[in-house]
């Protein structure tokens, strides 16, 4: 590019959006880099140290620390921080945005802690275990709106299936045993699933509607039959819990083992749907043809796919997954029904499904940071760092508003998302 | 259209419907209690010292000879927790039914149970329509709509739980719960065996908050009389905050990691404080194999609580809402009518106290539990010096 006279090389190029944004996201981690420099390295007296413990009283492996000089630890990080913010505001490599991004998330989140636990120590492996757990019910959620919203239907009814699945698990689990707790919160999420499709699909209701009567009908229907029956006949709300399965070998790993391989199958269950469905979309005829019906409904319709059959299917199926999800909530964490015990998760795994971009990885990701932001609030509570509690339960809701506010990069639902198809 | 049309508004109907009966079904429930006389002898139970023992204060009715009752009508206001939180609103309507018993009460009591802060109003306003001539409002949610009804409403008698009086005609009745709280914490710390024990709350309010602040001034005192280094997580003293699950639904996912996160930390020792916010930790407990206990609050935890965490129960702070309540209304029906002051509940008077150990008797040393009784004994005589949680804030 030496030749000037090109009188090309004089029109302003115009920056892409993707470039605008890795230009902002450099300036906004540079400035983030030198606050953890400040505030969370040069903020520490020196000669304190940070124990980060590796190990639970249920490992295998006892005693394991990682013990960091916080002051040393945060000024590393934070010239990594900003040195990815320079990087960003050369604007190469824009594939690399949001890795910068999600690093630079991390990398915040240690400094932080390492901060906030110079002179004490608390368990790091724990806090990981828990950022899994608080993460399930959150994926499920995310997965069931995928499912839906693939196909063109949008869910807004997933914290009413997963409410009616918790509910239907109890009892039935309560009166016939583990199995048929299982089997019929995921048969009532079907249920659930199915009703949804019905009416989106045969009446042509505004989805939007359909779902938030959904809500109502499930939080109605287990609160009076909770208050009704429940309470009444007792031993119907004392389920059998479902244990954890410690996978052998791989759950005696340090800090992994801990995180990933002891936990219920439920846990386990999330893995393998969170990677099935990503192969099912992208790489089977199902997921070409889901996603068909979901952009382009009638170019799917066209070239002779069952639209309709596609999007029940589909939300069915959605529906079973937020059904395993609410019999999670009610057999493998506590065991027992509470009126609208699932408090709003459901829409925070919609919310997660979209900062996922509508895919099965990244509601996994989405859920993850969630779970993080939860798990680390309770380190955060115990370590009397003096910041208010009050506080730290509105981090991961900010946290949620941050990124679906757009740090993510544009996102774009499917075409056909929440659009009737009506065959000529 | 007119096909959908109808199914969609069949179902909305439906779920309105529904929505609305499985928030109030229990609205207007009278109890059973059989109590035909409006008039009956009342039993008169000599009271315990409650700083003698660790006795429930509650089974101990103190009853005094006030000669015959005149029944009073009584209605029942829960707050959005409802009747069966196994906690205060339980506690409170038992001593409702309590009064019943002695006589002071008249048949069919109403308790009406919210389901939100809308509830309130409409509750109270029911209970006024229906005649009661004392009403008893459950919990410092109830505060406003108490002081607004109360000053219109100069003939009815109030009394309102956890808040201090409100009016001429309301008795506050509050607690001093740290004085439990604080003997709890003393035996948590001898008891701990990883040296770490640990609390949690609902909520940083007050009521919540003075459970978790005697329990750690508790500990503090252990190490200060046994030159012991057992370490609280959970509370801060200097700072009057700590771990809080941010909701009272034992359900909710965040209740079983906040305890799990006390867990992971090598607390073997824990009180949570909350309504049924204990039951994941004893989950969590139990799931994890590891021996450890929990300490309940309001009522004895062990008749309480669901039967499978009966051996994780250490002791519980009793806090005698029932016993306040039952006094507050006898005083109405023995024409005595306590309106216009506060009546704080403490170890002296016997609202508060420590419950029996149950599973736990044989474990807990003769001489800790000696100290712990000793312990009981100094605070209810004002001979430990100690900074106690200011109750009335509101």
């Amino acid at each position: 590019m030496t030749a000037t006279a090109n009188p090309n090389d004089m029109i302003h190029v115009r920056a892409t959006p993707e470039e605008k944004r890795s230009t902002i996201i450099g300036a906004v981690l540079i400035a983030l880099g030198a606050y953890i420099f400040w505030q969370f390295g040069l903020g520490v007296e020196p000669g304190l140290q940070a124990t980060f413990n590796l190990s639970l009283q249920t490992d295998t492996v006892q005693g394991l620390a990682w013990v960091v000089d916080p002051r040393q630890f945060s000024m590393i990080i934070g010239v990594i921080v900003a040195g990815l913010g320079g990087w960003r505001l050369t604007r190469r490599a824009l594939q690399y945005t949001n890795l910068s991004l999600a690093i630079s998330f991390l990398l915040l989140v240690m400094a932080f802690l390492a901060w906030a636990a110079a002179g004490s120590q608390f368990s790091l492996v724990g806090m990981l275990r828990s950022t899994v757990v608080l993460s399930v019910v959150v994926v499920f959620g995310a997965l069931t709106g995928l499912m839906c919203e693939r196909v063109g239907v949008v869910n807004i009814g997933i914290e009413g299936q997963l409410l009616a699945g918790a509910f239907a698990a109890v009892v039935l689990s309560s009166a016939f045993g583990t199995a048929a707790g299982v089997l019929g919160g995921v048969a009532v999420g079907a249920l659930l699933g199915w009703l949804l499709a019905w009416l989106s699909i045969r009446f042509q209701v505004d989805q939007i509607i359909a779902g938030v009567v959904i809500n109502f009908l499930a939080l109605g229907l287990t609160s009076l039959m909770s208050a009704r029956i429940l309470s009444e006949i007792q031993t119907l709300n004392a389920p059998e819990r479902i244990p954890a399965i410690r996978i052998p070998f791989l759950a005696d790993i340090p800090v992994l083992g801990a995180m990933f391989f002891d936990h219920t199958y439920f846990v386990y269950g999330m893995f393998l749907l969170v990677f099935g469905i990503h192969y099912g979309l992208f790489y089977s005829r199902w997921g070409l043809r889901s996603r068909s019906v979901g952009e382009h409904p009638k170019a799917a319709d066209t070239a002779g796919i069952n639209v309709y059959w596609v999007r029940y299917r589909n939300v069915i199926l959605g529906g079973m997954i937020a059904g395993f999800g609410g019999a999670f909530l009610g057999l493998a964490q506590v065991a027992r029904f509470e009126e609208n015990m699932t408090g709003g998760i459901g829409f925070i795994g919609l919310a997660a499904m979209i900062f996922g971009r509508w895919l099965p990885i990244g509601a996994l990701g989405a859920g993850l940071v969630f779970g993080l932001s939860r798990a680390v609030q309770q380190k955060v509570a115990i370590l009397n760092t003096g910041i208010p509690s009050e506080f730290l339960f509105m981090v991961p809701y900010i946290v949620t508003i941050i990124v679906v506010a757009g740090v993510v990069g544009r996102t774009r639902p499917p075409a056909a998302d929440g659009i009737p198809y009506i065959k000529d | 259209m007119t096909r959908f049309t109808r199914v969609v508004a069949l179902l909305a109907v439906l779920a309105l419907v529904l929505a609305a009966c499985g928030g109030d079904s229990d609205d207007t429930t009278t109890t059973e209690a059989a109590s035909e006389t409006t008039e009956a002898p009342d039993e008169t139970t000599t009271t315990e010292a409650a700083s003698e023992t660790t006795e429930a204060p509650g089974e101990t009715t103190t009853t005094e000879a006030m000669g015959e009752f005149t029944a009073v009508a009584t209605c029942f206001v829960t707050d959005d927790a409802g009747v069966d939180d196994r906690s205060f609103n339980a506690s409170g309507w038992k001593g409702v039914n309590d009064a019943l018993a002695t006589g002071a009460v008249a048949a069919d009591p109403i308790v009406l149970e919210s389901t939100s802060a809308a509830d309130y109003q409409p509750h109270v306003e029911t209970c006024l329509a229906q005649g009661a001539e004392h009403i008893v409002t459950s919990g410092f949610k109830l505060a406003d709509t108490t002081a607004q009804f109360a000053a219109d409403n100069p003939d009815v008698q109030w009394t309102i739980i956890d808040f201090g009086s409100l009016g001429d005609n309301v008795t506050g009745l509050e607690y001093q719960t740290d004085e439990g709280a604080f003997a709890a914490g003393y035996l948590a710390a001898g008891m701990t065996q990883t040296g770490i024990v640990g609390t949690y709350g609902g909520v940083n309010i007050p009521t919540v908050s003075i459970f978790l602040d005697g329990y750690a001034r508790g500990v503090a005192h252990y190490n200060e009389v046994k030159g012991a280094d057992v370490r609280v997580i959970g509370w801060d003293v200097e700072a009057q905050d700590g771990a809080f699950t941010g909701t009272f639904d034992p359900a909710d996912p965040q209740v079983r990691a906040t305890c799990e996160s006390q867990l992971d930390e090598g607390a073997d020792i824990i009180l949570p404080v909350g309504g049924a916010i204990n039951l994941p930790c004893g989950t969590a407990i139990q799931d994890r194999g590891i021996e450890g206990a929990l300490i309940g609050v309001d009522a004895d935890a062990v008749e309480a609580m669901p039967g499978e965490y009966m051996d994780l129960w250490l002791t519980t702070i009793l806090k005698g809402i029932d016993i306040q309540v039952q006094r507050s209304i006898e005083a109405h029906a023995s024409g005595a009518p306590t309106g216009g002051s506060s009546s704080v509940g403490n170890l002296e008077n016997g609202a508060i106290g420590l419950a029996p150990y149950h599973a736990w008797e044989d474990r807990v040393p003769a001489e800790l539990a000696a100290e712990v009784e000793q312990i009981l004994v100094d605070i209810a005589e004002g001979t430990i010096d100690w900074e106690k949680f200011v109750v009335g804030a509101g």
